[in-house]
C-alpha cells in the first residue's frame, strides 16, 4: 500500500517537474497568451475584476472592439473610434458607472447518451454587471437568471432563490464591496471569483471543475486583497464559505491565491494555492475533508497570433490518495476575431477510501481532448463550438452564442 | 638633416596627416537599426511600441541620433493616433539625440564597453539634457551600438496621455540599437 502511495506521489510530482523543465526552456521564447501580444498582460485595464472576467471597463469594452472582434475590410480613415458605451455604444454611463451583462445559449449532441442526444438551453446564462465607484470605494455584483436540471452542479451554488428541481431560480455569482488603496492594491470582500490558475472561459474544463475554481458558481464569501503590478500581480482570498447554500457544515473555508510573474510582455508564468475545510463535501459527501491544490500556470505565446495556456495542479485530499489535474491550449488567431483552439486535458482526483467517491477520474487518469472554434464575429458577438472527447464521454459537441453589452 | 632628424620629420608628418585624417573621420549610419519604446500605466497595463528609421549622423564632433516620429506603431492604430497627437509629430516630426563625440568611449577592435552618457535630446520641440546609457562592440570600422534612456515627457511640454479613465505613467523607456561605421 505504501509502495503504491509513493508510486502514485511520483506520479504527481513527475507532470511537475516536466512543466518546471518546460518553464525553464521557455525564458527565450517570444511569447505571450492572447492578450499578452498588445501589452495586456494583466486584466485589470480592461476587467473591474482585478483578476480578469465579467464586467468590463469603457477602455476594455474598446479594446475588445478593436482587437477582439471581427474587422471586414480595411478601416477607413475618418471612421470614428469605437464607443465605449453599453448596448453596441447606444449608452455611455457616467464614469463612477460600470455596466454591461452577458447572454449564452447553449446546444449540446451526445451521440451516444440515448435520450438526450441533442439538447438545446435558450439561456445558459443571463446575467447583468455592475460597479459603482464612489471615489476609492467600489461596490459592485451580477445578477442573472438560471435553470439547471435536477442535480446538476451547475448554478446551484450561486443561487439566491431556493427553486428546486428544473425551475427557473435568480442567481447572483458576484457581489462586494471594495478599497482601492493604489493603482496596485484593491481589497474586496464579498462573494468573489475564487483567485487560482488560469481564468478562462470554459468553465466545465477539467482544472477548473477538480479545483472547483470556475467562473460558473464555484465563487465564496470572503476577502481578497489583490495586487496587480507591471512585473507581477495576485491575488489571496481568505474563504469564510458560501452563504447561498447552507447549511454550514457544506461550506468550505481556508484560502485561494496565485502570484504570477511577468517576464516580458509575451510570458507569464505563476503559481496557485488552494486549502479549504468542510465538514462535509458538498458534492462528494465525504466527512471532514481538507481539500488542496497546489500548481502552476504559464501563459505564452510563441508567435503573434499562436498563444499557449498550460497550468498543472497537485491535488490532495484527506483520507484520499494524491491526485492531479492539467491542460494545455494552444490557441491560434487565424484571422482576426477567428480562434482555432487545442486543448488536452488530465484528470486523477485520486482514489479516496470512501465508497461514496467511485466515479471515473479518482485514481486513474482520464484524458480528454478539445477542439473548438471561436468566432468573435461581430462587435459584442460570438460564436464558439467545441468538440469534446473524453475518457469518460466519447463524444460531446456543442456550441453557443454568446453577446455582452 | 641627420637620419633621426628625417625619420623625426616624418613620423612628425605622418603623425600630423593622422590627427587630420581622424578629425575628418566622422560616424554614419551603416546597416539596419531598431528603435523601441515602452510605456506603463495602472494596474499592468504595458504599451510597448517601435519605430525605423534611426539614422546616426556626425558633423563637428557632435553625434546626432535622429528618429522619425511619424511612423511609430503600438499595435493598435486608435493608439498610434492617440500617440501621434500627444507628440504632435505634424509639428515635431522629429526626434533627436545629440552627443559630444568626445564624451562617448570607442573601444579598440573587436572590444565591448559599457557606459553612460549625457546628451541634448530634442523632443516636442524640446531640448532638455538627458542621460543615457550605452553598450558598444567594435568591428574593425563598424561600431555596434545598444543605447537605453528613460524620459519624462512632462519634462517636454507634453501632457500625460489617458484614454478613457487610463493614463500612462510620465516616465517612457526608449532602447535602440544600429551600427555605425567610422568613415
Amino acid at each position: 500500500m505504501k509502495k503504491e502511495r509513493k508510486s502514485r506521489g511520483l506520479s504527481v510530482l513527475l507532470p511537475l517537474v516536466a512543466f518546471l523543465f518546460v518553464l525553464g526552456f521557455s525564458q527565450n521564447a517570444h511569447a505571450y497568451a492572447w492578450m499578452l501580444q498588445h501589452g495586456y498582460t494583466a486584466c485589470s485595464t480592461c476587467h473591474a475584476d482585478p483578476s480578469g472576467g465579467e464586467l468590463l471597463t469603457p477602455y476594455g469594452r474598446v479594446t475588445s472592439d478593436l482587437l477582439l472582434r471581427m474587422h471586414y475590410g480595411a478601416p477607413a480613415k475618418d471612421d470614428p473610434p469605437p464607443s465605449p458605451g453599453v448596448f453596441w455604444g447606444a449608452w455611455e454611463p457616467p464614469e463612477p458607472l460600470l455596466v454591461s451583462g452577458s447572454y449564452r445559449n447553449l446546444y449540446v449532441i451526445r451521440p451516444d447518451q440515448p435520450g438526450r442526444e441533442v439538447a438545446l438551453v435558450p439561456v445558459m446564462q443571463a446575467d447583468l454587471y455592475g460597479q459603482l465607484r464612489l471615489g476609492k470605494f467600489r461596490l459592485g455584483g451580477s445578477i442573472g437568471l438560471s435553470k439547471v436540471t435536477a442535480g446538476s452542479p451547475h448554478a446551484r451554488a450561486a443561487q439566491v432563490t431556493a427553486g428546486q428541481g428544473n425551475e427557473l431560480n435568480l442567481i447572483a455569482r458576484n457581489y462586494y464591496a471594495g478599497y482601492q488603496f493604489s493603482s496596485e492594491f484593491l481589497l474586496r470582500a464579498g462573494r468573489l471569483n475564487l483567485p487560482f490558475g488560469v481564468r478562462m472561459p470554459e468553465h466545465n474544463v477539467w482544472v477548473r471543475e477538480a479545483t472547483r475554481t470556475d467562473r460558473e458558481s464555484d465563487q465564496q464569501h470572503g476577502l481578497a486583497l489583490a495586487y496587480v503590478g507591471e512585473h507581477m500581480r495576485g491575488e489571496l482570498m481568505g474563504i469564510g464559505g458560501n452563504y447561498q447554500f447552507g447549511p454550514d457544515q457544506f461550506r468550505e473555508r481556508g484560502y485561494s491565491g496565485y502570484v504570477e510573474g511577468i517576464a516580458n510582455s509575451h510570458l507569464a508564468a505563476g503559481i496557485s494555492s488552494k486549502v479549504t475545510f468542510a465538514e462535509v463535501d458538498r458534492l462528494t459527501y465525504e466527512a471532514n475533508t481538507l481539500r488542496q491544490a497546489h500548481g502552476l500556470t504559464l501563459r505564452a505565446a510563441p508567435f503573434d497570433n499562436l498563444s499557449l495556456l498550460a497550468e498543472v495542479n497537485a491535488l490532495f485530499r484527506t483520507n484520499a490518495d494524491a491526485g492531479y489535474v492539467g491542460f494545455a491550449q494552444v490557441n491560434y488567431e487565424a484571422i482576426q476575431g477567428f480562434h482555432v483552439l487545442l486543448t488536452g486535458e488530465v484528470l486523477d482526483q485520486g482514489l479516496g477510501q470512501s465508497a461514496l467517491v467511485t466515479s471515473t477520474g479518482y485514481g486513474e487518469p482520464n484524458l480528454g481532448g478539445w477542439l473548438s472554434l471561436d468566432w468573435f464575429f461581430f462587435k459584442q458577438l460570438e460564436f464558439r463550438t467545441d468538440l469534446i472527447t473524453r475518457t469518460t464521454d466519447k463524444f460531446t459537441l456543442i456550441g453557443q452564442l454568446h453577446f455582452y453589452l | 638633416m641627420s637620419l633621426n632628424s628625417k625619420t623625426r620629420f616624418v613620423a612628425i608628418v605622418l603623425g600630423g596627416l593622422g590627427i587630420a585624417l581622424s578629425a575628418q573621420a566622422a560616424l554614419s549610419s551603416a546597416g539596419p537599426s531598431t528603435f523601441e519604446f515602452r510605456a506603463v500605466g495602472p494596474a499592468g497595463l504595458t504599451i510597448n511600441g517601435e519605430g525605423s528609421g534611426l539614422v546616426a549622423t556626425e558633423a563637428g564632433g557632435i553625434v546626432t541620433l535622429v528618429v522619425p516620429l511619424t511612423e511609430l506603431k503600438t499595435g493598435i492604430s486608435l493608439r498610434d493616433d492617440h500617440l501621434k497627437k500627444a507628440l504632435e509629430v505634424t509639428a515635431h516630426p522629429k526626434a533627436n539625440l545629440a552627443v559630444e563625440r568626445s564624451k562617448l568611449t570607442f573601444p579598440a577592435d573587436n572590444k565591448e564597453f559599457d557606459g553612460s552618457a549625457v546628451g541634448q535630446l530634442t523632443l516636442h520641440g524640446v531640448t532638455k539634457p538627458s542621460k543615457f546609457t550605452y553598450k558598444v562592440k567594435r568591428t574593425g570600422s563598424d561600431y555596434h551600438v545598444q543605447a537605453r534612456l528613460e524620459v519624462d515627457i512632462t519634462q517636454f511640454n507634453m501632457e500625460v496621455p489617458c484614454y478613457l479613465g487610463v493614463c500612462v505613467d510620465k516616465n517612457v523607456k526608449v532602447k535602440t540599437a544600429f551600427k555605425v561605421r567610422d568613415n
